[in-house]
């Protein structure tokens, strides 16, 4: 008997005490994670700014003081550019320090160390792009003195300050769920951020999945589908035609026979580089305008900031204002990690940002000596050395579980892509993050448009049209980046990397980027259209640009409206008007049969808006499907089998370009054996959307409202439901200023509006919150009003002690003496 | 007994407060090899244990929003809150209960 109790006990302790101190299977330690100082509990004691700390820090050279507003924005007061970083580095790692270690861990590809071999793709994906490998190379060849490595060196001082001193209930909770501590931040680790903005930003794929294309439909089809030039130009330059938009209604090049079509094959070896729609590559999108005091309602030039990206919880976003006595004294957002603000404001000037689109990555058919064990590839009828790297892969407990070798060529990492060697050229993996924590650096002590533009010279991992104005009244765009310029004009095809005549020659001249300053009309702005009409310069810039539905909707909002007011301004960012439905709607129409129906009755009397209490957007989504089924029928990955997805889709411009044609051969089946004009596509589209949108919510009527269906998705970052927000409804669609599609989880990630004059006046808002911490009223307190279209606004103080009552916490950081 | 449940258990909640979980299983493995058998030092642990984590929860919850975190980690583990909040405090006591045990029966097996 006493054998027994002896027996129980010792399991039981043993396996208490095991649960205790070990994750067992999903379950992190119980111990350390139910103790209520310790553990995950303790995560309710730190929800809130901080009432009033004083801390004594190494590192400062002299006090800082930060003030936190009832909004959880911190206002820093600093008396040097370095010491303000660095409390930049400490409020943003206050707040955010697992959204740094988890951006920093998926750039770097060492994800399986906290997360398990499930990451093991992810980070081998990462490696094989090298951009931490790069960011790295950057980093060790930068002089330490230099002022990009002293900007990154202070923020990572007040990261890891906060790191050091870290009470256990202001360890994040995904810490205590995932059962890991922060590691250092490093000051390459800012580097790593912009690499992974480039990544966002940049990265494609077209010139590997183009050749799938081409196998179906032919090489001149293929550049009609995925063109150049966008055959609806909204330009962001003011351009030389009399009239914008302007639409090419020139007929579309027919696909080639299929008897020429000899090689295709049904399940090609690159299916698996999911090729992205020139439109969903806009989902990457963003908006930017600006207009001039002649054109607003106080004579004063009003800005419009609202980048869409992947929306999370907490937001990529963090917003804060810097003081530096007699330097600077800014306001806007930073992504966690920069050391400085990427989109804002300062007394004299405003600034934000859409991407441009532009190509700055090609990849080279390479010749390696053995795909097995690479050693060599050619180059010019000689070898030259592959340079090799061994990148380690790790579990949570250190344990070694993959390790791969790494080819790079003189242009960069070699990829193996369906059996075939590539090596990619790409600008996000030269040297030039420091430039770009530069170049914000400069626009934030910007005092004119002109200064703003030159301060964005250098601006080169991420191309980006920066809009700009000044409270002297003038306005400006500017696209920025390093724009290769090739041997062979344009970058659509694969290039032979036998060679080093295929290698970039040099860049665009900056004086020749697209551009503008005080227009004539008064206003600018840009959507990630085609910066440049080929009219007024034709040098190839990107291809497969998307739809300009944004850049037509805000600049029709923008030309009928010669008197705008702030509020104006923050109703056009989620104004319902969606310019493809303006088009394609009166083409449906017009090639209806006699009367069309009821269908077609539907689409007759709607007014096109995407409000949230509309009935039809959700039926004319279902027209757009059905008819890009059908006219895309030659780009099925296998054309016998309906179900079969297309190997990638041109853009909603091109099928308009189709559309408006009539006869076009790309309207007909070529399934069939009769002959299907347009007319009849159309017909047979809107018949069946009607048909299958009766079947799944049945006939018109409160289940067709637009808000049942579209959704936005804000997801925690960890993809966790209980801490995400999900389903809302949003005013908006594809095509909208306000863009909403796919699964929702793209969208308006900072909406900005400033007027400049004496005085600076701002609203903005994101959707989320400052805190990274799930029970913080701070978490995701801007969603309702973002949902909405609403603005906060924004204070803006000159000096410390200037909130009043709107301030509800402080800290002051008294220099230590050490750095 | 109340006395020494009362003095263990703020005891137990200190040494929580210093270095964790670990505390519990320190204590309850010294209070089973200081107390006398015939006192029944598991039980005396178990309900130090309880009133430890009970009064070092109530400490956190006056500090901060427990209960919503409670609810999100419910969401999580997909289990009632409420149960979360027992479990918190069911693991030190069974962690003491058995440790304080274990002992006991140690002794009593070198004593005979």
């Amino acid at each position: 008997m006493r054998v027994i109790r002896i027996g129980v006990t010792v399991l039981a302790t043993v396996v208490l005490v095991y649960v205790g101190g070990w994750p067992s299977g999903p379950l992190p330690a119980l111990g350390r994670f139910l103790d209520p100082v310790h553990g995950v509990w303790s995560v309710a004691m730190s929800t809130d700014p901080p009432r009033d700390d004083r801390l004594i820090v190494d590192g400062l050279q002299s006090s800082v003081e930060i003030e936190y507003d009832d909004r959880g924005v911190p206002h820093i007061f600093a008396t040097s550019t370095e010491d303000a970083v660095w409390a930049l580095g400490y409020v943003v790692a206050r707040d955010r320090l697992f959204q740094l270690e988890l951006q920093t861990r998926a750039t770097a590809g060492t994800l399986t160390e906290v997360l398990g071999p499930d990451a093991l793709d992810a980070d081998r994906f990462q490696r094989q792009l090298g951009l931490a490998w790069s960011a790295d190379r950057e980093w060790a060849a930068l002089d330490r003195g230099s002022p990009a490595a002293r900007l990154v060196t202070a923020y990572a001082g007040g990261v890891n300050a906060w790191i050091n001193g870290l009470a256990p209930s202001q360890l994040p909770f995904e810490y205590h769920l995932l059962g890991f501590e922060p590691q250092q931040w490093d000051p390459v680790h800012s580097f790593y951020l912009t690499r992974r903005m480039g990544y966002t930003l940049t990265y494609s794929t077209i010139e590997l999945w183009r050749d799938d294309v081409v196998q179906r439909v032919g090489d001149g089809a293929t550049d009609a589908l995925f063109p150049v030039n966008a055959p609806i130009q909204e330009p962001i330059q003011p351009g030389g035609r009399e009239n914008y938009p302007w639409f090419d209604t020139s007929p579309l090049p027919p696909p080639s026979p299929l008897s020429l079509l000899s090689h295709l094959s049904p399940l090609s070896p690159l299916s698996h580089l999911s090729p992205l729609s020139g439109d969903e590559v806009g989902r990457r999108a963003s908006n930017n305008w600006v207009v001039s005091g002649t054109r607003s309602s106080t004579g004063l030039p009003i800005l419009a900031g609202d980048p869409h990206l992947n929306l999370s919880l907490p937001s990529i976003w963090y917003e804060v204002h810097i003081v530096v006595e007699g330097e600077l004294d800014a306001y806007g957002v930073t992504i966690p990690g920069s050391p400085g603000l990427l989109i804002g404001f300062n007394r004299d000037v405003a600034w934000s940002l859409t991407n441009v689109g532009a190509d700055v990555l090609d990849y080279y058919r390479e010749e390696i000596d053995d795909l097995a064990a690479p050693t060599q590839y050619r180059l010019d009828g000689a070898w030259e050395r592959l340079e090799r790297r061994i990148e380690t892969y790790r579990d949570p407990s250190g344990k070694t579980i993959a390790v791969d070798s790494m080819y790079h060529t003189h242009r960069g990492p070699v990829r193996v892509v369906g059996g075939a060697p590539y090596s990619l050229r790409w600008t996000n993996l030269d040297g030039y993050a420091g430039k770009t924590s530069m170049a914000f650096d400069a626009a934030a002590r910007a005092t004119s448009v002109a200064e703003l533009a030159d301060a964005f010279r250098e601006l080169y991992p991420s191309s980006q049209n920066v809009v700009m104005a000044d409270r002297h009244g003038s306005i400006g765009i500017r696209s920025t980046g390093w724009f290769p310029l090739r041997p062979d004009g344009a970058g659509v095809r694969s290039q032979d990397g036998t060679t080093r005549s295929a290698d970039w020659s040099s860049r665009w001249p900056v004086e020749t980027y697209p551009g503008a300053i005080d227009p004539r009309q008064g206003y600018l702005a840009s959507a990630n259209q085609q910066p440049l009409d080929p009219f007024d310069n034709a040098a190839y810039l990107g291809v497969n640009w998307p739809s300009p539905w944004r850049a037509m909707r805000i600049n029709r909002l923008l030309r009928e409206d010669s008197s705008v007011t702030p509020d104006e301004m923050r109703r056009f960012q989620t104004d319902p008007g969606n310019e493809r439905a303006e088009l394609f709607v009166p083409l449906f129409l017009e090639t209806a049969r006699e009367g069309g129906g009821v269908a077609f009755d539907m689409l007759r009397s709607w007014d096109r808006r995407f409000v949230r209490e509309d009935t039809v957007a959700v039926f004319f989504e279902r027209v757009m499907d059905e008819v890009k089924a059908r006219v895309w029928d030659e780009l099925l990955d296998d054309p016998s089998d309906e179900s079969s997805r297309r190997v990638a889709t041109p853009s909603e411009q091109v099928l308009w370009r189709v559309l408006q044609q009539g006869d076009s051969p790309w309207c007909d089946d070529r399934r069939t054996e009769e002959t299907e004009s347009c007319a009849a596509i159309v017909d047979q589209s809107v018949e069946r959307a009607f048909q299958n949108t009766v079947e799944r919510f049945g006939q018109p009527g409160a289940e067709w409202r637009w808000e049942r269906h579209r959704r936005q998705n804000i997801y925690h970052l960890l993809g966790i439901g209980p801490l995400s927000r999900l389903g809302i409804s949003v005013q908006g669609g594809s095509g909208n200023l306000n863009p909403s599609s796919g699964r929702g989880t793209h969208g308006a990630s900072w909406r900005m509006v400033v007027e400049l004059g004496s005085q600076v006046s701002a609203q903005a808002i994101y959707p989320g919150g400052q805190s990274g911490n799930p029970v913080s009223d701070w978490y995701d307190d801007r969603i309702d009003k973002w949902q909405v279209g609403e603005l906060d606004d924004v204070l803006f103080p000159e000096s410390a002690g200037r909130l009043g009552d709107r301030m509800i916490g402080r800290v002051t950081l008294l220099a230590g003496g050490g750095r | 007994m109340i006395r020494r449940v009362m003095v263990l258990g703020i005891v137990m909640a200190a040494l929580t407060w210093f270095i964790g979980w670990w505390g519990v299983l320190i204590v309850s493995i010294g209070w089973g090899l200081v107390a006398e058998t015939h006192t029944n030092p598991a039980r005396t642990a178990a309900l130090a244990a309880v009133g430890a984590w009970s009064v070092l929860l109530l400490l956190t919850a006056m500090q901060g929003p427990v209960w919503t975190l409670a609810e999100m980690l419910s969401g999580i583990f997909g289990m009632p809150a409420v149960v979360l909040l027992v479990v918190t405090i069911l693991f030190p006591v069974l962690l003491a209960l058995s440790s304080a045990a274990l002992v006991g029966e140690l002794k009593r097996l070198r004593t005979t």
